[in-house]
Parts: C-alpha cells; structure tokens; sequence
C-alpha cells in the first residue's frame, strides 16, 4: 500500500458521530453520497414543480397565469436547475454511494474533497435558487445564458449574478467529487479486482467521470466570460465573443448530457442481469463502447450550433452520427442480456425494461437532428424539446429510478412496497409518454421552445394533452413520497440480498457497515464482473457432485 | 436552394430508418419476455452465456452501414443547402431588434418594419415567388433567429455579424414567421409574415407603386 493510501485509512478510522453534524461533517461516502442524492431530489421536485407551472400556462393558446418575466425564469431555473443541480448531481452521487462498495473498496479516496465537493454544491444549489428572493427575481436566459444576453446591459438583475456564482460552485464541487470517484475506481479497488473485473456501473462511473475532469473546465471558462461580461459588457459587441461563448459552453454542454446519462445505462445494465438471472451479457463490448462514446463526446458539440450559420456542420455531423455504433453496442448488451434470461418483473426491472424503448426515441430522434438540414426545422423548438425530455427523462431519470429502488434496500436497509413502486411505475410511463410525445407533433409544426404564450390556436389540444401527461407525472412522484415514508414507518428489514445480486455490494450488509465489508460480512473472492453470481454457481455445483457422490455410495 | 424539400427528402429518409430500428428493438424486448415465459414454465435456468464476439462484430458493422448511410445523406442535404446563386433576383436584409423585425431592399427604399404588438403590428416580409433571393440576417442588440416553419428553415440573426443564405420561395401565400433563438421577455411575440407574391407584383410593391396590403 502507498503512503496515502495508509493516510486516507488512518484519516478515515476516526470515529463517526451521529446527528446532523456527524451526517453533515461525514467522511463515509455513503453518508455523503446519500446527502448528496437526498438534496437532489428535493430539487427534483422543487424544479418538477416549476415545470407544472410552466405546463399550466401553455396549457391553452393566449394564456398569462404568469407573466412573461415571471415564466423566464421558471424555464431557466428549471432548466439550469435539473441540469447543474438535479441530474448532474444524482449522477456522480450514485457513485459516490455505489462505486466503492461496488469495487470492494473500504473507503472513497480523498473524502474530505467529497465532502467539500457536496458543500459547493449544496451552497451553489442555494445561490441560484435565492434569485427568486431579489427584486428582478432569478435569472431568465435560459440555462445556456447566451451573451449578449446575459451581459449587465440586458440582464442587469442581481438574480443572474446568483446564478453565475452558484453555477460555478455547484460544477466546481461535482468536479471534486467526480474526480474522487475516479480515483476509487483507479487506486483503491479490492487487491483481485482487475480492470476487467470492474462491474459495468463502476465503469460507466469511469467513463462519466473522465468526461467530468475533461469537460467540466470549459463551462467554468464560458462562466469566466460571462462574469467579465457582467463587468465590462462591451466586450460582446465582438461576434467572436458571442459565438465563442457557445463553442466553449457546448464543449461542456453535450459530454454533460453523457455524464447525465452514463451511470444510468450502467443502474440498468446491473438491474437487467441481476432480474435476468445471468451475467450481463457483451461486458467487454460494452466497456469499450463507453469509453469510445465518452472520448467522441468530446468532439460533437457544434450539432448545438447548426443555425448559428458558423460552425463546421459536416464535421459535427459525421461526429455526432457516429454515436450511434457505441450507443448500439450498448443496446446490443441491454438485449443481449434479457434474451436468454429468466425474467423476473420487479419494480426496478420494470423501470429498467421500460428504459430501453424510451430512451431508444431519444437516441433516434438525436441521430435526426444530428443532420443539419433536419435540424433547421427542428434547432429551438418543441421538437427538441421533447428529443432531450425522452433522453433525460424518460431515459436517465427511468434509469436513475431502476438504480434507487434496486439499490434502495441496500441504502436504508429496508423493504419499499412493490404494489405501490409498480403504481409508480405505471403512472410515470404513462405520464410521460403523454407529456412528451405531442411535443414532436408540436416542433414538427414549428412551436417554438422559450415561448411564455402562443396564440396559434391549432397548437391547443396538443399543449394540452401534453399538459395533462405532466401532471400525471406529478401524481406518480406523489406515490413515490408516500412509498417512502410508508417503507420507514413499516421497516420491513430487506436482508443483505434481497434481489440475487451479482456484484459484491450484495455481500455486505444493508446497510454497509462504516467500511463496507467487515469480519461479519468479509469480500468475496473476486472472480470476475460478476463474484456473486460465481459464488452461487460453484455452490451449486459442489452440492451436485455432493448429491452424486452420496447416491454412488 | 429549396429548404422544405430538402428537409421533406432527408426527414422523410431518416424517418424510415429509426422507425425500423425502433421496432427492431421492441420486437427484440417482447421476443425476450416471451422467451423467458416459456424458459420459467419448463424449469431452464438462465443462459450463462456471457459473450458471442463474432455476433457482436457482425453487429457492429451492420450499426456503421447505416451510420455511413445517415452520413452520407446528411453531407448531401448540407451540399444542396449550400448551394448559393451568382445572380439572386431580389435580396432581403433582415434585421432581427429587441422584440420585433425589420425587413430592407437594399437598393430600394422599401423599409417593413413594426412594434409586433398585437396582430395588427406584425411586419410583413414580401419575396418573389419561384426565383432566388437572398437574405442577410443580422441582430440589432441580442442573437435572434429567423425561422419560418413553412419553409422547414431558419438561420440564426447574430449582432455584429450577417449571415448569407439563398432561398427559392416555391409556394405562393403568406406565411408566419417566428424568433427561434430566446432573446429577453418579449421572445414569445417576435411574429412576422413572409408573402410569397410573383416575381411582376413584387417588382411593383419594390418601386412603390402597390401597398403590403394590395398584394396577394
């Protein structure tokens, strides 16, 4: 062992309290990582909310239940909200949660900075969101907050200098914790534990949190640019400015899009083998895909910028269209893993099966508007709209929600109510089908996105089943809740396995104990992607040739 | 160039292809569900079979075939779009303002312009229908865009920066126009019309002589 491994040991083997500053001061990555995916999805519902509200208005043409300002800043919040502080934030939280037990590791490397990665975004979260409580309100430009716009001249309310500073924090501090994550997976993991020996949601955490450390720093550039706009917004009366902001804002605003995706593919990857009953099937093809899809993640970001009439369109969309081959690779191992499985329909199979026809419209309706000549009808309007909804989600948040109830009893060590997560389920397909599919229908005819009110009148009935759909999504959240405090009122204890896990997270107890595997619940042998799954496998057969033996003699 | 049928023959191409993968995909989930019925009611375990490498290469191959076959689709729409005439019959400034349009003939003193504020407001851009024009798109304050939808098009309006297309209006009518690209409170009243008139009545509204309203 290095030297800092032995530090990190011995920094760690202090004793954790209990209370809120013993959760608050926490260096045990399960507690941050539940912190950090507790505050977002109390974000989660907060920006649902806003969402409602903006559904409500469009409900029907010509409607005003807010005004204009009051509307552009529920986009925006909205926006900048799920991305910088809800998706984002679940997606390196799981890890922070999942990743060390997963590669047998008693501890995250650097904790501290996990620590001080969930502070930064938790202050940063609070900064955006105190725009409500200033005088102009939030910030309004949109979660991209392209210049000119967005400099003191057009934008002067304090509510975007709120949203600048908390931007930038919130994406410093993912950048930590992405960064320690990595770090884990790299340094820390059980001695037989090879590379490929790394189950698929670590590595899909590998992947994600590469694009985290390469992309991320750009958006702390385009940020950098903006704030010297807030002071001197004469320097956006240079084009090169304007449109130099979107190329380094995209060159972190599409590999996100990926990190918001990533852990996700990997919560279902590990959901659909261990309900299929098999090992996960394509392993290897489907590491590579994802570090091939992550580094080509980095070359895509002008398809954000077609209409800009400035960009190099046949290389964006060569680049972007050839996401496809990682993409299908990844499919090829969704389906390749539940052709030849024993199924078994349980709330978070139900959530992960539900995950690949509907994030399969995203990717698809993506691969059109990679084209530019489709991409001129499509580029800021609803078609769009509904092209990143299906991809976010109905794709990441079906999948983020396969990873909570799969992982949930590992997490608080109790049993939810299946019947309630199936009604969940149900409500939340249908909701979201409703909400998003007359969206295409509406940027086909060419609504388009950021619009407080329309007055076509042949954009009603659209706007309105749509709207109809989001607050049957909003209904399902409410089952969610009530699942929840149910299952902690009733404490059905859910073992240390409840599902026939394949992954060595499903050896220790539920909950882990403070260094994940303890003389009670010591690693298993590490034989591959799936130890578990091994184990069960020799057992079986040593009683088998057990049973034989005893018959011959 | 004629931006809505090169929209209709590209979208009308990929169209197609995503809805055969789509349903490719589905069949492939309910083939797995029907499959494991059947494996549960006879008592097999689950295959343990965790690779098929000469599957997945044969795969692979097949997903870049189509990959080259979007590509190549998309590089000829984009080369159709670019396509530029020496000799435009008529030209447009456009000028996109915080909240509403202005459309100039340079050369003419022809000028439509207005608050777009209400219905009434809405200016009216006129174009010759059935030849080339070519517009120049620029921004007065913040990036603006463009867009009619009747047209499958739109090109986004840049401060200090004009961006150059040239399109062939097919259909006689009038058309709305929207902002596509959010530019402050106001971004959601940013209508306009486009009126596609012949090429003889648009010369006589250029030199004056017909009102916006007389032609039709």
């Amino acid at each position: 062992m290095t030297t800092w491994q032995q530090r990190t040991l011995a920094l760690a083997q202090r004793p954790e309290q209990g209370g809120l500053t013993g959760w608050t001061s926490s260096r045990d990555h399960k507690r941050i990582g539940l912190l950090t995916i507790g505050t977002a999805l109390g974000l989660f519902l907060l920006m649902g909310a806003l969402a409602l509200t903006m559904r409500t208005q469009l409900a029907q043409p010509n409607e005003h239940v807010v005004g204009a300002a009051v509307y552009d800043q529920l986009f925006t919040i909205h926006g900048s909200g799920m991305i910088y502080l809800v998706v984002t934030p679940l997606a390196i939280g799981l890890g922070v949660y999942v990743v060390p037990l997963q590669v047998g590791a008693p501890v995250i490397a650097a904790p501290r900075l996990t620590l001080i990665g969930y502070w930064m975004y938790a202050f940063g979260a609070a900064c955006v969101l105190s725009g409500f409580l200033t005088a102009d309100g939030a910030a309004a430009d949109g979660w991209t907050a392209y210049a000119p716009l967005s400099d003191s001249q057009q934008s002067p309310g304090v509510g975007f200098d709120l949203w600048l500073v908390g931007t930038f924090l919130a994406t410093v501090g993912m950048m930590c914790q992405g960064g320690t994550v990595l770090w884990t997976v790299l340094r820390l993991r059980a001695p037989q534990m090879s590379m490929m020996r790394v189950p698929v949601f670590s590595w899909s955490e590998v992947a994600t949190c590469l694009m985290v450390i390469m992309a991320f720093p750009s958006l702390l550039t385009a940020l950098g640019m903006l704030a010297i706009g807030r002071i001197h917004p004469q320097v956006f009366d240079s084009n090169v400015w304007n449109i130099g902001y979107q190329d380094l804002f995209w060159f972190y605003g599409h590999p996100v899009v990926y990190v918001m995706f990533f852990p996700f593919v990997g919560a279902v990857a590990e959901v659909l083998a261990t309900f299929a009953r098999r090992k996960y099937f394509g392993y290897t093809a489907t590491v590579l895909a994802l570090l091939a899809f992550a580094g080509l993640s980095m070359s895509v970001w002008g398809h954000h910028m077609f209409t800009t009439g400035q960009n190099a369109d046949d290389y964006y969309s060569l680049t972007s269209t050839l996401l496809a081959i990682p993409a299908g690779l990844e499919y090829f191992g969704f389906l390749g893993t539940i052709v030849g499985g024993r199924l078994s329909y349980r709330t978070p199979m139900l959530f992960a099966l539900a995950f690949i026809p509907q994030f399969l419209v995203g990717g698809l309706t993506g691969i059109m508007v990679s084209t530019p000549a489709i991409d001129a009808q499509f580029q800021d309007t609803y078609f769009v709209v509904a092209h990143f909804h299906y991809t976010l989600f109905a794709g990441s948040v079906f999948g983020l929600f396969a990873g909570l109830y799969y992982w949930f009893p590992k997490m608080t060590g109790y049993m939810f109510d299946e019947r309630l997560g199936r009604l969940h389920f149900v409500l939340m397909v249908i909701g979201t089908n409703v909400t998003f599919l007359p969206m295409f229908g509406l940027g086909f005819m060419g609504m388009p996105r950021r619009i407080s009110s329309y007055s076509e009148p042949g954009w009603g009935t659209l706007n309105l089943v749509s709207s109809i759909g989001a607050f049957t999504i909003g209904l399902s959240m409410l089952v969610l809740i009530y699942n929840v405090i149910r299952t902690f009122m009733n404490k059905i204890p859910a073992g240390d396995d409840p599902w026939g896990g394949t992954t060595v997270e499903w050896a220790t107890s539920s909950p882990p104990p403070r260094f994940n595997f303890d003389a009670a619940h010591p690693l298993p042998p590490i034989t591959g992607f799936a130890p578990l799954l091994d184990l069960r496998e020799r057992e079986q057969e040593q009683q088998r040739e057990l049973a034989g033996s005893g018959s011959t003699s | 160039m004629d931006p809505r049928k090169i929209f209709g023959e590209t979208f009308g191409t990929e169209w197609i292809i995503a809805a055969c993968v789509f349903g490719l995909i589905v069949l492939t989930v309910l083939y797995a569900m029907v499959r494991s019925h059947f494996r549960k009611r006879s008592g097999k375990p689950a295959s343990q079979r965790s690779k098929n490498t000469p599957l997945e290469l044969t795969y692979a191959a097949v997903v870049a075939g189509i990959v080259g076959f979007v590509v190549f689709t998309s590089f000829r729409a984009t080369a159709e779009e670019a396509k530029r005439s020496p000799h435009p019959a008529a030209t447009v400034n456009i000028k996109g303002f915080q909240w509403c349009w202005q459309f100039s003939y340079p050369g003419h003193d022809r000028s439509e312009t207005g608050s777009c504020i209400g219905r009434a407001n809405r200016p009216t851009m006129v174009v010759p229908a059935g030849v080339p024009v070519k517009l120049n798109i620029t921004g007065a304050d913040v990036i603006h865009s463009w867009f009619v939808p009747e047209l499958r098009y739109k090109l986004d309006a840049f401060p200090n920066h004009v961006n150059s297309t040239t399109i062939v209006f097919k259909h006689r009518g009038r058309f709305l126009g929207h902002c596509a690209e959010f530019c402050g409170p106001n971004h959601y009243s940013m209508l306009f019309y486009v009126k596609v008139v012949p090429l003889k009545q648009y010369q006589q509204w250029l030199a004056g002589n017909a009102p916006v309203g007389a032609v039709a």
